[in-house]
């Protein structure tokens, strides 16, 4: 379960970024269900402010926790400061596994690992390693073994001990690698047809009658979806939908290009929400509502309120320009991004002090007149 | 663990610029409670009372200052704020006073009249607490005894001139 994360010198964030699934004690127990963290963050803000790039924080962790040691040992980090910052890069993220809490910190200047730790914390807080530069400063007797380990500059030590079957810290490579997203360094992906998401499909039926369901929630008059099969020029086996639509005719199957924009982004997107579900880890979703209505956002954000839908705690962060989700969401899981003077900051709704959110009254009108920021100023 | 968050002084300002906006219905507005000034029965036809025109810019200023400073409470407050405001109830009897009652003021008022600065005084009447929160028969309104209705600029103090409970 993810608690929170952040970042420093990262994109437009000159200063500290931050992100937190955490719920406060005022938080009303409608939204909370008891817990002490949150399932869903919703990130608001103005064309511009940074909302990707609040996002792109945590998949870089995930992606450099898990799959750095695959770089070429001279390749850079990728990875981008506030402009032409030569200041070190901070990142964290505090997560637990189990009943214990990790906790996570990175700091990279000039494409290296400056330093690298986990600590965790039981009945107190114990480090359990660190690395400065390429050596391993620190670590308990429990984890010994990485002293036998060469470190990369641009590698994780979690991506590096996973390579080296280092079996003490799988638990926090696999936590790491449970980070879904759209959002890579460079932005969101692009809504192509992939045929890699056909052949998920072909070789999971779970998640195939999963997206049939809920398109067939989503009133885009389809009832149906077949996954077929063919050859290729080369000789590969190609993977392709067919939707049934509900209609009266002897032939009411078209292919994916046929499809409205709606139907062809949840067939491409739905995976993600089915393998996050089942695997609680985390969703992370720039402008998750692009090419749907309204109305559908609910269905999807539900997915992970519910825990008949959620039994293993998987949590969604996304950002979003439909202000329609705001008073489903609440301030406790809303996040806004500003910019002022190309900086970048960010703040939770509830950290407002005073009475100008409250818990007993809407914040969509509020926040839509732009009193708590976080709407251009056109 | 509350670990240290990243530190960011943009942040930072907002939520202090944000922590001092409220609105109407927080704890911190009395905007229901404070009163009113209403100047549509103001008379300065008669010999014993000036016009706004004849003040000079000073007596305007401090008349204006003086509007401001009483309009932040409500009139149950002056009341209690020694000579500040003081209630007549009825229109002084014509042996007490240089001014007679204008005919376009409701006979059934209570006057009463704020200090200014000097020998100023201003006189006025609010509706008997009796009608509070009643509705007007005809215009189903509901009264309001917050209200100060001004009716007279009284420079030489010679609105009740003998008592000194009178002032």
């Amino acid at each position: 379960m993810l608690l929170k994360y952040g970042a420093e010198n990262f994109f437009c964030f000159k200063e500290g970024a931050e992100a937190s699934f955490e719920l406060s004690s005022h938080c009303p127990i409608a939204i909370s269900r008891g817990n002490k963290f949150s399932n869903l963050l919703c990130v608001k803000g103005a064309n511009g402010s940074g909302k990707t790039n609040i996002l792109k924080i945590l998949p870089f962790i995930g992606f450099f926790c898990t799959d750095s040691f695959n770089n070429k040992p001279d390749a850079p980090i990728p990875v981008f400061p506030y402009f032409d910052s030569e200041e070190p890069i901070k990142f964290y993220c505090d997560f637990i596994i189990g009943k214990t809490e990790y906790y996570y910190d990175l700091i990279i200047n000039n494409n290296k690992v400056i330093s690298e730790s986990i600590s965790r914390k039981r009945k107190k807080t114990v480090l359990l390693l660190k690395r400065e530069g390429n050596k391993l400063k620190e670590n308990i007797k429990e984890f010994s073994k990485l002293n036998d380990i060469k470190l990369r500059s641009n590698a994780s030590i979690i991506s590096t001990a996973n390579q080296y079957e280092f079996e003490e810290l799988k638990h926090i490579y696999i936590f790491f690698s449970r980070i879904y997203t759209n959002v890579g360094l460079l932005g969101r992906f692009d809504n192509k047809y992939d045929n890699n998401t056909s052949k998920f499909y072909h070789d999971n039926e779970k998640a195939l009658k999963f997206s049939i369901e809920m398109i067939k929630k989503s009133d885009l008059g389809i009832n149906n979806i077949s996954i077929e099969t063919r050859k290729n020029e080369k000789g590969d086996e190609e993977f392709f939908p067919t939707f049934e639509h509900d209609a009266s005719v002897n032939n009411n199957v078209l292919t994916y290009y046929a499809q409205s924009s709606g139907t062809k982004e949840l067939y491409n997107i739905l995976p993600y929400y089915r393998v996050t579900l089942d695997s609680g880890g985390v969703l992370v979703l720039d402008e998750f509502d692009i090419n749907l209505h309204p109305h559908i956002l609910p269905l999807l954000i539900e997915l992970f309120d519910d825990e008949k839908t959620n039994p293993h705690n998987a949590q969604m962060i996304f950002s979003t320009h439909h202000d329609s989700i705001l008073d489903y969401m609440g301030k406790y899981r809303t996040i806004v991004v500003n910019k002022e003077k190309s900086e970048s900051y960010t703040f939770r709704l509830d950290e407002i002090p005073g009475d100008i959110l409250r818990n007993d009254r809407p914040i969509r009108a509020i926040y839509d007149a732009g009193k708590v920021s976080g709407v251009p100023r056109v | 663990m509350k670990r240290n968050r990243f530190q960011n002084r943009l942040r930072k300002d907002k939520l202090q610029e944000l922590a001092e906006l409220f609105g109407l219905q927080d704890e911190v507005n009395n905007l229901t409670e404070r009163c009113s000034f209403n100047f549509s029965y103001f008379d300065c036809s008669q010999k014993a009372g000036v016009s706004f025109r004849s003040l000079s810019e000073v007596q305007q200023e401090n008349l204006v200052k003086s509007l401001v400073d009483y309009s932040k409470n409500s009139l149950s407050y002056w009341d209690g704020q020694g000579d500040i405001f003081v209630v007549y109830g009825n229109f002084p009897p014509k042996s007490k006073t240089d001014f007679f009652h204008p005919k376009h003021v409701p006979h059934d008022v209570c006057w009463c009249r704020f200090r200014l600065t000097g020998k100023f005084r201003l006189i006025g009447f609010t509706i008997p607490k009796k009608l509070h929160e009643q509705r007007h028969e005809k215009t189903k309104k509901l009264y309001n005894c917050n209200t100060f209705y001004v009716v007279f600029l009284d420079s030489t103090h010679t609105f009740w001139k003998s008592t000194k409970r009178h002032t």
